[in-house]
């Protein structure tokens, strides 16, 4: 059932232009992801009323929303900073909400006492917010944005300013929690990690407009243009020259190398005037042993899918991880041409992971096959 | 380390010894004045006296209400600046230099010239009246002299402070807070109450405690406007001094004026600590919005407001400068005469008295602001690498709670025993010291300021790349903060050239440009007075011209 409906929002201030609409379920997670300065925050605020949309329609729980002012809207909003009254007790601070909402002494020492215990935060309710750690102040904030039983939570990067350990546990907590609830959230974020580990529903933003939308895995599995790739990290981009379409195949000419995909893995329009990349999946990519560089039997019997398609280049660095060593590939060694860098404006990368009981060194040159099934041709902008 | 901190204490040791000395000398001198020692039943009399009481309860109710007053008129200034971009934002954040470089004398002439029983406000209601066929829409009628004129001087004259410094701190809150209640169920005004105000408050607090204090010590205002329903302490220990030769009242207002002023500065300092606290604590803001619909309307009505209430008086001053009659009940004209006449060419008198007392004020001023800006500056450096703001805070704000008048007549002591021979030469040493007694702490904060946005990373970085301290210091610190340093620099010259309180009060020898002022208008020359008024504003002015820009830029 629909829990949040947004139709053909829109929103402009100075030069920039936010156009969105979406669909979240009751009980789901959704997470805005996107860069800086792409409009996640401030479809937020404009869901929570604190921002004007110039036209639009907000349903909420079937009710009409975009008209009435913040505190009639039946949502709760997590900001950044967390936004916790200073001068307030951990216990007032709690309390607040349900005050507004005109509920009785008693039953807000009673509420207050169940999300005290719920949150684990019962230690904290006679302290003032500057005296609590920072997980202590998330554990505040969540807890009091959900005292007063919202329709919608909105969670606004509330872990940005934490470090990475905490960042993670409590990305866990308030999943928890929220699916406890059952409370339809709305989370902002600029972490790729954070958003595939909380979110049941990503929605890719870019300069204010919804550029994709799944759940994580549909997102991952078929990326509509080369920036969602380089966004997200999915794989690697090879800028191509050149698409040539033959029977149920398609060559993809990068530089010196040709790479063949399935004809229905060529997302660019014939016409395009953009710049196109070939997408290979990391799943996609396989090691090739050249010359005397490694134990050729890991991998001179390959099975079919990694047939072709190979890419040479030197190994520029390798990074010692916890499990797997990880190969980072000159970019320039590989022998393609043009402009090298992505649709982000940066130089392309090429990493992958080494197999086990690689024994390479930096300096080395390695081919690398791309498995033609998880190739696409993307273009730079869907 | 522990031989360099012992050396910085001893010199925040001496220079509080040096501020407080003026005091010291004048508890010590007045005590034993008279030929007898005090008892403690005179004194009590003198506690206990009406007149005492009257006193007292004159300045502080004129101090609370003058306080509050300003608070109401500069509170939706500091909204405006705090959240909008409008034409003329800078200068109201610029007036904020009027109540520390504007001479009161200054603003006596000009509220007179305005708001007088012939002023220029009353010009203003007629010339409506007349133009919109009314009966007359009314006048000032004189209230300037009384109890309200006197709050009302005050208000007009401090209200800077509350758009600067409220300003300041409510443009780097976040709006987050606010928001919270909102989505939490809060209505605008309760939003309000429990995210905004809380976080206003320690500055609003800092703003009322300083403007108290200065309409606390206010004597050349009072000297004027408030004689005929009361007078300050402060004005009547100069009384008791001055015409009276009652030493023992002036001991005991003097005690009971310090005491209280000591209580303020605690309050000034704990809510200034209160308000940087605030100002700490927050990251990113939003951005400030050009005005639209409402809030054109409100920028436009608070600039008139300000620009007839605030700027008409100063307007009338420049005017009334140039504004010549050459007979009395003639038609004025405009013309340079009334600069003429104070250079002795003219008929009233042949000393060239603008020369004179120009060149006395700018020697005396720049050695008082230099010695207010070597002090300053050295505690600045002294105290800035402690752990604790509190001793600073404490350093800085303890000399604004001594009285300008018991510091004149302090100093004037001290320097009277020093040299008994040469009394000109004594006055000028009272009147140097006295006056960087009053100007260095200012300085001082300023540059502590700058320092602390500075941050220690620039001279660590220094020291790395193999600087000595003293270069560190010099070459990289001082270089980064030289627009607040010549800021202060300018604020400390405008403190000193404009002071017209010490100057007053220890009087005899060579007059300064503010005492000619007074003078010009005790014997109702007003326009002659304007003239030199003009000139000692535009010495002032230094102040704003080099008052620091936003971007860190004299």
């Amino acid at each position: 059932m629909e829990q949040l409906d947004i139709q053909d929002l829109a929103f402009e201030r100075d030069n920039f232009e936010l156009r969105a609409s979406l669909v979240l379920e009751r009980g789901q997670i959704g997470v805005l992801l996107g860069p800086s300065g792409s409009g996640k925050t401030t479809l937020l605020r404009l869901i929570a009323g604190l921002e004007q949309a110039s036209s639009g329609k907000i349903y909420l729980g079937g009710r009409r929303i975009d008209q009435l002012p913040p505190e009639k809207r039946g949502l709760s909003f997590m900001f950044q900073d967390l936004a916790l009254f200073d001068h307030l007790s951990g216990w007032n601070n709690l309390a607040f909400g349900l005050r507004q909402h005109h509920v009785s002494e008693q039953e807000i020492a009673q509420q207050t006492r169940k999300l005290a215990d719920k949150f684990q935060i019962f230690d904290l309710l006679s302290k003032k917010p500057q005296a609590m750690s920072g997980g202590e102040r998330q554990r505040l904030a969540l807890a009091r944005a959900l005292a007063v039983n919202p329709e919608l939570l909105l969670l606004d990067e509330p872990f940005s300013s934490l470090d990475a350990p905490l960042r993670r546990e409590l990305r866990g907590y308030i999943r928890l929690r929220l699916k406890e609830n059952g409370t339809t959230s709305l989370h902002v974020t600029h972490d790729v990690e954070e958003a595939m580990d909380l979110g049941d529903v990503l929605f890719l933003m870019r300069k204010g407009r919804i550029v994709a939308q799944g759940t994580p895995k549909e997102i991952c599995a078929g990326p509509p243009d080369a920036w969602c790739v380089s966004f997200l990290g999915l794989g690697w981009l090879l800028p191509a020259d050149s698409i040539d379409s033959q029977g149920q195949t398609a060559r993809v000419f990068c530089g010196k190398q040709v790479f063949v995909i399935p004809k229905n893995h060529c997302k660019v329009q014939k016409d395009a005037s953009e710049r196109t990349f070939l997408f290979c999946s990391q799943e996609g990519l396989a090691l090739q042993s050249e010359g005397k560089l490694h134990d050729k039997s890991l991998t001179e019997n390959l099975p079919a899918p990694w047939q072709g398609n190979l890419l040479e280049g030197r190994i520029q660095r390798i990074i010692e991880g916890r499990n797997r060593k990880r190969i980072i590939i000159d970019t320039r060694s590989l022998g393609l041409t043009g402009d090298l860098k992505g649709p982000d404006g940066f130089l392309l990368p090429f990493e992958l992971t080494a197999p086990e009981g690689f024994c390479g060194k930096e300096g080395d040159w390695i081919g690398v096959r791309l498995a033609s099934a998880q190739c696409w041709a993307l273009p730079t902008n869907a | 380390m522990r031989m360099k901190n012992a050396v910085r204490l001893g010199f925040c040791a001496i220079v509080l010894l040096f501020t407080l000395s003026p005091l010291i000398g004048f508890f010590a001198t007045t005590s034993r004045l008279g030929g007898a020692e005090k008892t403690t039943n005179d004194l009590w009399q003198i506690l206990t006296a009406p007149s005492t009481f009257r006193s007292l309860s004159f300045t502080l109710s004129q101090a609370l209400v003058s306080s509050v007053l300003a608070l109401l008129v500069g509170i939706p200034g500091a909204y405006l600046v705090a959240k909008y971009n409008f034409p003329g934002r800078r200068v109201l954040l610029a007036l904020s230099a009027v109540p520390f470089c504007l001479p009161p004398v200054l603003v006596v002439l000009s509220f007179v010239l305005f708001y007088g029983r012939t002023g220029w406000l009353t010009k203003l209601l007629t010339l409506l009246s007349q133009s919109l066929g009314f009966s007359n829409l009314g006048s000032t009628n004189g209230f300037l002299y009384g109890f309200w004129g006197l709050v009302f001087i005050h208000a007009f004259y401090n209200f800077p402070i509350v758009i600067q410094n409220v300003g300041k701190v409510w443009e780097q809150l976040p709006q987050s807070r606010e928001e919270a209640a909102r989505t939490l169920g809060a209505k605008r005004l309760e939003a309000f109450r429990v995210g905004t105000l809380p976080y206003l408050l320690p500055s609003i607090l800092q703003s009322m405690s300083l403007i108290f204090l200065f309409c606390f010590f206010s004597f050349t205002i009072v000297l004027v406007f408030g004689s005929l329903e009361g007078s300050t302490l402060e004005v009547d220990i100069y009384r008791a001094l001055s015409f009276n030769g009652d030493s023992q009242k002036a001991l005991v207002l003097a005690a009971i004026q310090t005491c209280i002023a000591l209580g303020i500065a605690w309050a000034l300092a704990r809510s200034g600590q209160g308000a940087s606290a605030m100002m700490k604590d927050y990251g990113a803001t939003r951005p400030r919005k050009r005005p639209k619909r409402f809030a054109v309307l409100f920028v436009v009505l608070y600039s008139a407001f300000i620009g007839v209430f605030f700027i008409g008086p100063l307007l009338a001053l420049t005017l009334e400068a140039f504004t010549v009659t050459d007979s009395p009940g003639g038609t004025p004209r405009f013309g340079f005469e009334n600069f003429v006449r104070l250079t002795g060419r003219g008929y009233f008198q042949s000393e060239n008295l603008l020369g004179l007392s120009l060149a006395h004020s700018l020697t005396v001023s720049t050695i008082a602001a230099l010695l207010a800006i070597g002090i300053g500056l050295t505690i600045a450096m002294a105290v800035r690498r402690q752990k604790s703001s509190r001793f600073s805070t404490i350093l800085t704000t303890l000399p604004m709670a001594i009285s300008p008048v018991l510091t004149a007549f302090g100093w004037a002591i001290i320097s009277g025993t020093i040299s008994v021979t040469d009394r000109n030469l004594a006055n000028n040493a009272a009147m140097i010291l006295a006056q960087s007694t009053i100007a260095w702490p200012f300085v001082a904060k300023s540059v502590i300021a700058a320092l602390d946005g500075l941050g220690l990373q620039k001279y660590d970085a220094a020291r790395t790349l193999g600087a000595s301290p003293l270069k560190a210091t010099i070459r990289v610190e001082l270089g980064e903060i030289w627009p607040s340093i010549l800021s202060a620099a300018a604020f400390a010259f405008s403190m000193t050239i404009g002071d017209s309180n010490i100057a007053l009060v220890l009087g005899g020898g060579q007059e300064t440009l503010p005492v000619l002022i007074y003078r010009l208008i005790s014997s109702y020359r007003f326009n002659e007075a304007c003239a030199a008024g003009l000139i000692l504003a535009f010495l002032t002015g230094i102040a704003f011209f080099f008052k620091e820009k936003p971007n860190g830029t004299a």
